[in-house]
């Protein structure tokens, strides 16, 4: 039986983010522009969006006058990313 | 976007933020050197010159090398974009290797009449530490050098005050300077 892929993280982009922040502690949006090759306002955009679902928190703030956001994912976000992955690892079985 | 290019993808972002090596051993050399030359410096004004104030040069030298640390730190911290998994156990490791040392180095010549377990138990903290620095960054040189510091402080203990410093010198050089310096020509390495 397939089971529906979570339309939040099956969006190339997105699932790129998540994918990196599964992976460190936080990251500058800079450093997730840079990994994931993005343009800034794709990659703003598409931000917003898991934010929106809870997947990450974004904290903006200022560094040296210049803005500074910082993204991190979140439990619910980290529950999500797994299930995707099982999700993901039962479609390829079959 | 179908099922496999998305296991790709995840591989692809998982390789991209694999750890880069990014200790350059520059906090290993600067206490390395400072700790050595102190060493030096106290062990010749004590043996040669039976100088009574020859402890002063801790008290210049200690201060200043926590100074350019904290500088150097805020910088770091400033520079970086990630912060990783790893990064947060070494700033742990960091807080507790700082405090422990502190307290030695304060509290102790405050509260006993002789210095002879003073310098073998900072050797005791130094190895503890580089061993766990040693084991988070995988990197074996640190963990040799703090079985060096553990065997030169169990010698240590059985020494005089002035044998000590030369031990001590002989420890930094073994757990600080060499890793330092080959940390930092990995680092080149790889930048």
């Amino acid at each position: 039986m397939f089971k529906d892929l979570d339309p939040i993280l099956h969006a190339q982009l997105r699932l790129a983010v998540m994918s990196i922040l599964m992976n460190v502690a936080e990251a500058e949006f800079t450093y997730l522009k840079e990994k994931t090759n993005a343009t800034a306002g794709n990659l703003s955009v598409q931000v917003d969006k898991l934010k929106k679902a809870e997947y990450i928190t974004v904290n903006k703030s200022f560094r040296d006058n210049y803005p500074l956001t910082v993204c991190k994912v979140t439990a619910k976000g980290k529950k999500a990313f797994e299930k995707y992955i099982s999700d993901l690892k039962s479609y390829i079985q079959l | 976007m179908n099922e496999k290019e998305a296991l790709l993808l995840i591989e692809d972002m998982i390789s991209r933020t694999k750890e880069d090596v990014k200790d350059n051993g520059f906090y290993y050399m600067l206490w390395g050197w400072l700790v050595f030359i102190a060493a030096l410096i106290d062990f010749t004004l004590l043996r040669f010159y039976h100088n009574q104030y020859h402890a002063v040069v801790w008290a210049i030298m200690m201060p200043a090398g926590g100074i350019v640390s904290f500088i150097a730190g805020l910088r770091q911290s400033k520079a970086a974009r990630v912060k990783t998994y790893l990064d947060e156990s070494v700033k742990y490791l960091t807080v507790a290797f700082v405090i422990s040392l502190v307290i030695v180095c304060v509290v102790m010549p405050m509260t006993t009449n002789t210095w002879q377990s003073f310098f073998p138990t900072l050797m005791v903290i130094y190895a503890f530490g580089i061993y766990m620095f040693g084991g988070m960054l995988r990197y074996k040189p640190l963990q040799y050098g703090a079985f060096a510091n553990w065997t030169l402080a169990v010698a240590g203990f059985y020494c005089t005050y002035d044998i000590q410093l030369l031990l001590l010198a002989l420890a930094v050089v073994c757990g600080f300077i060499i890793p330092g310096h080959l940390l930092k020509r990995r680092f080149n390495l790889h930048v």
